[in-house]
């Protein structure tokens, strides 16, 4: 939990799948793969002042993270989604370096359960 | 039933296809707007299609737009994935011709009491266009016989569009399906009985003759 926030919710991801674990580790792995592109995409939009690219970036990373309840990651990309909405970019980076927070703790809890 | 799946993130994507494959859908995936468009208006098009509101290129909503709009008389349900933060994505995406929606990440729970619903409403809608089309061919069949008829008050014919004057057996044969078994009523065959006798009558004298 990270102040009160889960960071990975193993449970409810599970439940999701309907208990399919070759399908649980199949997302995963993509996940893993797919995130650091994700993070650099919204990192990218916000160097460049592209309030609508980092909104779109933000909405797909939200949309990956919440497959798998990983609800602190969600929370960030939701606040970075609407930055970018609104077009406060002053906002992104404390956001960027909250999103970076979240995603380093998240990652190991992945890695862990892709062995387990 | 076939299930078309449309999400650009390959996530979503391979969840939901696995989710719907688990209760037993034949599902095709696709990655936008644009191919999911192209399998709904093909000539195999899945009754059932759960698009990704925003896609690259062509979103969830236009796709229903234009199934609504290009397909008429498609027997598609159609239901969109929206984000849970975008209420007015929901309104619009209704109005744009969905049927119903998911938020995204889908409760499976939920996801499943919905596409029972899109199941329910895509038979319902088959039954009733096989009814339609049965009922018109029964139509088909039927002939109807309508308007003022000129009739003979003495032999009972009946003067056609033609000008000719016809037995009523034979112009209502040819203008329905309907047959005549022919036969003699009782007043007629007292009648009729009552003629032969005097026939008879006067057909005797005439052979002791």
């Amino acid at each position: 939990m990270t102040g009160g926030r889960q960071v990975f919710d193993r449970a409810t991801f599970d439940r999701q799948l309907g208990g399919d674990r070759a399908l649980g580790l199949q997302i995963l792995q993509m996940f893993i793969e797919d995130c650091p592109e994700r993070v650099a995409a919204i990192k990218r939009a916000v160097e460049q002042g592209d309030a609508g690219g980092l909104q779109t970036a933000a909405h797909t990373l939200k949309g990956s993270a919440g497959y798998l309840a990983a609800a602190f990651v969600v929370e960030v990309a939701v606040e970075l989604e609407r930055i970018g909405r609104e077009g406060r970019l002053a906002d992104a980076p404390s956001a960027v370096k909250q999103l970076e927070e979240a995603v380093a703790r998240l990652m190991p809890e992945i890695e862990r359960a892709t062995l387990a | 039933m076939k299930v078309l799946v449309a999400d650009d993130d390959r996530i979503a994507a391979a969840v939901l296809a696995q989710t719907l494959s688990r209760w037993e859908f034949d599902v095709t995936v696709v990655a936008d707007g644009a191919d999911a468009w192209r399998h709904l208006e093909g000539a195999s098009a899945p009754t059932l299609a759960v698009l990704d509101r925003m896609m690259p290129g062509l979103d969830g909503a236009e796709v229903c737009r234009r199934v609504r709009r290009d397909l008429p008389n498609a027997n598609m349900y159609l239901v969109l994935l929206t984000s849970l933060d975008s209420g007015q994505d929901v309104v619009s995406g209704l109005d744009a011709g969905a049927d119903d929606y998911v938020t995204k990440p889908f409760d499976v729970d939920e996801l499943r009491a919905r596409i029972n619903v899109g199941v329910r409403v895509v038979s319902l809608q088959e039954k009733l266009s096989q009814r339609v089309l049965e009922l018109q061919a029964a139509l088909a069949n039927v002939k109807q016989l309508h308007g003022l008829l000129p009739i003979c008050s003495y032999c009972k014919r009946i003067r056609g569009d033609d000008q000719y004057w016809q037995q009523v057996e034979s112009y209502i044969a040819a203008r329905s399906d309907a047959q005549f078994s022919h036969g003699i009523c009782p007043p007629c065959y007292e009648k009729l009985e009552v003629e032969i006798e005097e026939q008879r009558k006067k057909m005797r004298p005439r052979r002791s003759q």
